[in-house]
């Protein structure tokens, strides 16, 4: 399992004064379509479940998602965002249309997690001893097809989860194998105490990262 | 004594062990945790989740309570929570088991929640804004949803920044994957066309 640029990441996270033990995550995003759209039809013959939310779900992405500035193809405003915590704030609207149609939604989201996702964290993580954890984060509006995707995004647990998959699985981009070596040597003991527990576990190590 | 004694720590969250263990030094040990539980519900201290500074000298592999004077923010929540939300914030206060401290699976915060007298109109979304959020576990039958007391590490400008940054280039990665569904909707819609023009072809 490597890191690759464009599916993994890992973050630096420091406390806001410095008072925090300094920690990183390795972080998953993956994504589906929660609502297809208005090309539903193509879908017709021999598919028969599309993923589609109720019209009212859709107009509330549609009107409460942030317009995404132009990129990636698509022209300013052509993408809206809404975040899921915009959506639970949205729950909490006292104007009871937004907030029952909000709520709806959420519904429609947590019932819809990402398969590929639980897969990778279940049945290669897991078994790694890596715990990570996952939530819905946002939200994609499409104007031009109506279509609705969602990102589910997987975050390493602990540092111990974040250290143990460095010492499995490190990067390969140069970029975050910089950040997780330097994290590394940040954490001496904790890093040589779980390599001795990967070790006794019968896993394999990489080489260690922090050679690089 | 607890009030001044997080007062000279003004700038840290205290590690609860670390409070009741000077406390203790004064006061039998059943009488300190029950002060500072009462502490805590009436609001004069707070109780937060963190991982330990290396200075305490406790384990820091997993967040820990935390005590400390209420900040302005702590405050602000705690006076615009509603009675369902205060009770949640009370019990996800009473979960403290190793490396998971301030969290409790959905089910059986709604099923406290429920053992209080709230009803389905209370407990349909138990997340307040900042306080107490959800995230998901993996089973090999699915997912867990579980409700936590959102750490303070979690609420920090720079993890916001890390987050917000990232979320950006979720975006970007969503994208890639956006592009092959409308590459695959655009054959569909081809492959639709020649359909229906044999179709017609046939019918001449």
């Amino acid at each position: 399992m490597d890191c690759k640029e464009s599916s993994y990441d890992c973050a630096a996270i420091d406390g806001s004064t410095g008072r925090l033990p300094r920690y990183m995550a390795f972080r998953i995003s993956r994504f589906h379509v929660l609502h297809i759209g208005e090309r539903a039809y193509l879908y017709r013959d021999g598919i028969t479940q599309v993923p589609t939310l109720n019209d009212d779900e859709v107009v509330l992405v549609e009107n409460q998602g942030e317009p995404l500035p132009a990129g990636d193809g698509y022209g300013p405003g052509k993408r809206l965002c809404l975040s899921v915590r915009r959506l639970y704030q949205l729950t909490k609207s006292e104007d009871s249309l937004i907030s029952n149609v909000a709520e709806k939604l959420v519904m429609s989201v947590k019932s819809n997690p990402n398969r590929l996702l639980h897969d990778e964290i279940q049945e290669i993580l897991r078994p790694l001893g890596i715990q990570m954890i996952m939530e819905p984060r946002q939200l994609i509006y499409y104007t031009s097809s109506g279509m609705v995707m969602v990102e589910w995004r997987g975050e390493t647990r602990t540092m111990n989860d974040t250290i143990r998959w460095a010492l499995i699985a490190p990067p390969n981009h140069p970029r975050i194998l910089t950040e997780v070596t330097d994290f590394l040597k940040e954490h001496p003991k904790k890093v040589n105490r779980i390599r001795s527990e990967i070790e006794m576990e019968g896993l394999k190590l990489a080489s260690a990262p922090e050679d690089h | 004594m607890l009030l001044s004694l997080l007062a000279t720590h003004a700038d840290d969250d205290v590690p609860k062990i670390v409070v009741e263990q000077e406390l203790t030094k004064a006061f039998p040990c059943e009488l300190c945790k029950a002060a500072i539980q009462e502490a805590v519900a009436a609001h004069l201290v707070s109780l937060v989740v963190e991982y330990p500074m290396e200075q305490w000298g406790i384990p820091d592999d997993y967040p820990v309570w935390h005590l400390r004077i209420p900040s302005a923010d702590d405050e602000e929540a705690a006076r615009k929570m509603l009675p369902v939300e205060a009770a949640l914030v009370e019990i996800l206060q009473g979960q403290g088991d190793l490396g998971q401290v301030g969290e409790l699976k959905e089910q059986d915060a709604r099923a406290a929640l429920a053992s209080r007298g709230f009803d389905e109109r209370d407990l349909r979304i138990l997340w307040i804004d900042g306080v107490a959020d959800n995230f998901w576990t993996t089973t090999s039958e699915g997912q867990v949803e579980w409700v936590r007391l959102v750490p303070e590490y979690d609420k920090t400008e720079e993890h916001w920044r890390s987050t917000e940054d990232y979320d950006a280039k979720a975006i970007e990665m969503s994208a890639i994957h956006m592009h092959m569904i409308e590459e695959e909707q655009r054959e569909l819609g081809r492959r639709r066309l020649r359909e229906q023009k044999r179709m017609k072809d046939n019918r001449c």
